[in-house]
């Protein structure tokens, strides 16, 4: 399996490992997380398994360039719009969600907007680069930030304030029917393979997952999950960290540095998944672009040469980031997000697991050749 | 005795480059035999041209015996047209005529031909001359170093005023095609009146005016340079530059001094880390500075955020003008003491490095931090082994700065990326940038052509 294809899905995540899944997971910790957890380990791995290897069948080729060839225009048209406006708001809410983390602890006195603004102009410049160049650019931030990372996890696990106590009690809660709201946000987390709908361009040579390759990601993706889980848990308590909006930052936060030029590890901690989230949200908001653009190209819209319609849709993402950032509060955007997770992702993944399928049906009888 | 007349062509010549007076129309006389010399005097070998024409001509019976001479010496070539000619004369060829037929010899006189003193990039270890400013002895330097048949030198002739002869050199074996053939498209679409040194050619050569990180990088090692040709990349070297350059490169390359081929492992890995920390803290230091003092004081620890503070006090500004105002200064020096003559720029130094530094720390114009986090910017600047790399570093920075200023803490973060993002997205001849190369280096030239 190609390196890059675990930052895809490494990078993807470890973003979300700090945003609302904990949150979620926590919530659930009396009414079956922890065998929802177990379930989410296989399930990923599944998906990622056959999105992975559905992919492979079609070197080089995007979403947009398959169904065209193979599948007919009136399903395909809707399909990529509904998947552009998915992954546009998973990227947006990844970036309110991050915003609000920096409005409540790094600039508390700096407005929602020029927070937003800080991001929407790097990660604009993002979107119009190739797919390569974000490839390589997820490369050298996934490297440079993941010594920090682990610094952190180390720093964590051998802290004198983690009591082993409450992982235990959490443990202890296997014996529950397994809670779907957990069950989908850690799956969702899971999900970094779905970005090959773009990403696939890249890759000339996808070979179908390795065991070795797979093996490894499913023990990435269960050391992640049980982190983002029982960390938390072991430093804030069992019960207690019912009411924490953000537990990871919270847990990172009672993590002190001695001897450190920064006392508070939360900063290092807030900075490295800050720079993960760029990268997190310029891939997302890339293959939304691209999206958008193979099924809504205005061949006219032009100014000296140059087609304004990728411009377009730039400023109309600015402004719907611009005006949902403002609007949005914190308990509301949790609730979208749950509800996302448990309804509109599964459909995603459904309806793009079933698209390949068929396209891979129309590729086999249009040229029963090249299958030997 | 009928006096032979020199060929029409030379008359015709010696028109076209009236009004000069170094033209030099003679012809020689024994007993019957006659040749005509046609040359330009100031560009002309004068020994060689003793040597190698004019002592034979008298020394032969005759005349068929002489032109045979002519005619087997290894510099002679074909009479090209009337403008090439005009060209090559004045590139110091000699144009024979005997009988009815007209040689051209190359007898061209080079002062320049000495090897030079490394300046740019020493190293401790390592060789000590670098290239000539004559073409060919460069070509030749090269040769001695790499022997190998696979090693191709192809000239490119340019249409322009100065007439400059550029040499392509690779290795036939190692370089890509594909990225060959890119280079030879740019340097024939290459439209310049004058071109004077590798460094002309180096912004030619970049796809865009405004970029900042170059793509091509000019050396005069050698060592670098075999170093390069053995991993499939092109050598471009340009006639009158002592310097050469090498396409296509990565953002690595720029960090990779030579010496950390001579030295024992475990040096190279420390000299290595050291450039890289340099890299990030002249990058990221001043705007860290601005973002701590500005935006976030809680980051740090408490005793040092206090110390920073109380260095502040009474420095009437915010900390980016106070940054910007260190910044600059330093610049101006740096930029002094490299164009000042060597006796002054010491004095240079001294006055604006300890005493304006002083002066300006006891005027509370900076507080005495800004000034070590000033020294060690510039410092850590020069420790990226290539010169254009941290010019373009210097540049880099005050971006970061500004995007610090504006949006703090996070604008240092995201702006980072940014950075990078930016950095990624370029290519030098094809090649990523800003691509880490896990393989072997001449594996991740092609990894692009699968």
């Amino acid at each position: 399996m190609n390196r890059f294809l675990f930052y895809l899905i490494l990078i993807s995540m470890m973003t979300y490992m700090v945003s609302t899944t904990p949150r979620t997971l926590i919530q659930g910790s009396t009414s079956g997380t922890v065998p929802a957890l177990i379930l989410a380990i296989i399930a990923g791995m599944v998906v990622t398994y056959i999105i992975v290897s559905q992919f492979s069948h079609f070197p080089g080729q995007g979403l947009p360039e398959i169904l065209k060839s193979h599948i007919p225009k009136w399903f395909s048209t809707p399909l990529l719009l509904f998947l552009s406006i998915v992954w546009f708001y998973v990227g947006l809410s990844t970036l309110i969600i991050y915003t609000f983390i920096i409005n409540r602890f790094l600039l508390p006195e700096m407005s929602i907007y020029t927070i937003v603004l800080t991001f929407v102009l790097v990660i604009t410049y993002g979107i119009f680069m190739t797919t390569k160049s974000i490839f390589y650019m997820s490369e050298i931030i996934f490297l440079i930030v993941i010594p920090f990372i682990i610094f952190v996890q180390i720093k964590a696990y051998f802290s004198p304030s983690i009591n082993y106590d409450y992982i235990r009690i959490a443990i202890m809660q296997v014996n529950q029917m397994p809670n779907y709201r957990s069950f989908s946000a850690a799956t969702f987390i899971a999900m970094g393979a779905a970005n090959l709908i773009i990403f696939n361009r890249f890759f000339t040579k996808l070979q179908k997952p390795t065991r070795k390759g797979m093996a490894l990601l499913t023990l990435f993706f269960t050391y992640i999950l049980l982190t983002t889980y029982f960390l938390p848990m072991g430093f804030g308590g069992f019960d207690a960290l019912n009411n924490a909006l953000y537990p990871w930052i919270t847990t990172s936060d009672s993590i002190r540095m001695k001897f450190g030029l920064i006392e508070r590890v939360v900063f290092i901690f807030i900075g490295a998944f800050l720079a993960l989230s760029v990268v997190t949200i310029t891939m997302q908001w890339h293959i939304s672009m691209q999206l958008l653009s193979s099924v809504i190209y205005f061949k006219r819209f032009k100014w000296k040469s140059v087609n304004l319609t990728l411009p377009f849709f730039t400023i109309c993402f600015w402004t719907i980031t611009m005006y949902r950032a403002k609007t949005v509060t914190s308990n509301s955007l949790y609730k979208i997000v749950e509800f996302f997770d448990s309804i509109i992702v599964p459909i995603t993944i459904f309806l793009l697991i079933t698209s390949l399928w068929l396209a891979k049906k129309g590729a086999a009888s249009k040229c029963p050749d090249t299958k030997k | 005795m009928t006096k032979k007349k020199a060929p029409p062509l030379f008359n015709e010549l010696a028109e076209q480059f009236k009004p000069s007076t170094d033209i030099s129309q003679t012809h020689l006389q024994i007993k019957g035999q006659y040749a005509f010399l046609f040359f330009l005097k100031s560009v002309v070998d004068g020994d060689r041209l003793q040597q190698t024409i004019i002592k034979p001509f008298f020394e032969m019976a005759s005349e068929e015996g002489f032109e045979s001479y002519i005619q087997s010496l290894p510099n002679r070539s074909d009479i090209p047209s009337i403008d090439k000619l005009l060209i090559s004369l004045s590139a110091g060829n000699v144009l024979v005529a005997i009988e009815d037929n007209i040689f051209l010899l190359d007898i061209r006189l080079v002062k320049n031909n000495e090897v030079q003193d490394i300046l740019v990039e020493p190293t401790v270890h390592g060789p000590q001359k670098g290239l000539s400013e004559d073409i060919e002895v460069t070509i030749n330097l090269i040769r001695q170093r790499y022997h190998n048949p696979s090693l191709k030198v192809e000239a490119i002739m340019k249409d322009n005023v100065s007439h400059r002869g550029i040499a392509l050199l690779y290795d036939n074996d190692q370089v890509d095609p594909e990225m060959l053939k890119r280079v030879k498209d740019k340097l024939n679409k290459l439209d310049t009146p004058l071109l004077q040194s590798a460094g002309e050619l180096q912004l030619f050569m970049s796809n865009n005016k405004f970029t900042l990180f170059p793509t091509t990088m000019i050396t005069e090692r050698p060592d670098r340079i075999v170093y390069n040709l053995n991993n499939g990349k092109v050598i471009i070297a340009v006639d009158g530059s002592p310097d050469v350059l090498i396409a296509p490169v990565i953002f690595f390359d720029f960090m990779a001094s030579m010496e950390n081929n001579y030295h024992i492992f475990n040096v190279t890995i420390f000299t290595i880390l050291l450039r890289y920390v340099g890299l990030f803290t002249c990058v990221l230091l001043p705007s860290v500075y601005v973002a701590v003092t500005s935006y976030n004081p809680d980051i740090l620890r408490i005793e040092l955020a206090l110390t920073i503070a109380g260095g502040r006090i009474g420095v009437p500004y915010p900390s980016f003008i106070e940054v910007v105002f260190m910044l600059f200064f330093m610049e101006l020096l740096t930029e002094a003491s490299m164009r000042l003559p060597k006796a002054v720029s010491s004095t240079a130094t001294t006055v604006g490095g300890l005493i304006l530094g002083t002066a300006a720390t006891e005027a509370a114009l900076t507080s005495n931090i800004m000034v070590i986090v000033v020294s060690a910017v510039a410092i850590s600047t020069f420790v990226i082994p290539i010169n254009e790399m941290s010019f373009a570093v210097r540049v880099i920075r005050l971006v970061l700065l500004v995007y610090t200023s504006l949006f703090g803490m996070v604008g240092l973060l995201v702006g980072f990326v940014g950075l990078v993002m930016i950095l990624a997205n370029k290519e030098s001849l094809g090649v990523p940038y800003l691509r880490i190369p896990w393989k072997g280096k001449s594996k991740e030239l092609r990894m692009d052509n699968r």
